[in-house]
């Protein structure tokens, strides 16, 4: 009988033990972080930023491969070297891995401002909102933007206006940030 | 330059996108998630289906 694949929800949480094995400190973002904080919609990526060094590749590969991920040596040491980010594939399920290096500005700065949710009796680290929203902006596709919007418009009230702005200052997107937040006003008065 | 149409229909689906996001600001990110896994499987079957038809009928 061919074992069953396994569903996208109990792929993060494989990828969540094997970093938790490995000592890393990680933080989901991207497609999870939307869905979490924004709108719903489909994804096939788990997006990950790992703060790894030399030394944790073989413990770091050997938690993944022992949970059916299939990693390469070379390419995680790439993600190390080069900032590239590294595809792993999943040999139970269809979904793949996309895990990065933290090592710059804005992956320490989703890494320092993680929240922790809770899934299925784990607890998932992910990139706050404010994180989010500056780093889809800063992608600018049709998607980005509007997953922006999504998170923006559903976590306005909650969010820390003044990280908010900071990071996206930094970030070189404060113009961007400020045509979305007139557009998510004009938006919201039109549902009025 | 984008024609009429395709504006307008940018224009419907950022406010159905508005409209989803004002209505799920009570939910929480465990909740969110929840429920997103379950559409992401739900799209999984969907295409799994459609892709069992498509090999039905080349047969």
């Amino acid at each position: 009988m061919p074992r069953r694949r396994r569903s996208y929800d109990a792929v993060v949480r494989a990828v969540e033990r094997a970093l938790n094995a490995a000592r890393v400190d990680h933080v989901f973002v991207g497609g999870i972080a939307v869905i979490a904080f924004g709108r719903r919609r489909t994804t096939e990526d788990v997006d990950v930023l790992v703060a790894f060094r030399g030394a944790d590749v073989s413990g770091l590969l050997s938690e993944l491969h022992r949970r059916g991920f299939r990693a390469s040596e070379q390419d995680l040491r790439a993600a190390l070297s080069e900032g590239e980010h590294c595809t792993i594939d999943d040999t139970r399920s269809e979904y793949r891995i996309d895990l990065s290096s933290a090592a710059t500005a804005s992956a320490q700065h989703a890494l320092r401002y993680r929240v922790s949710v809770r899934s299925r009796g784990v607890a998932l680290p992910i990139a706050r909102p404010e994180h989010t929203v500056v780093m889809k902006l800063k992608f600018g596709s049709e998607q980005d933007i509007e997953d922006a919007m999504a998170i923006y418009l559903r976590q306005k009230d909650r969010m820390d206006l003044k990280l908010l702005g900071g990071f996206a200052a930094r970030q070189g997107v404060l113009s961007a940030l400020g045509s979305l937040k007139r557009r998510a006003k004009e938006l919201e008065g039109a549902q009025r | 330059m984008r024609d009429a149409v395709s504006v307008k229909r940018d224009e419907y689906r950022l406010k159905a996108l508005a409209r989803s996001a004002i209505r799920d600001r009570h939910l929480s990110p465990e909740e969110s998630l929840e429920i997103g896994f379950e559409l992401i499987e739900s799209a999984r079957r969907l295409s799994d289906a459609a892709e069992a038809s498509l090999v039905r009928r080349r047969r």
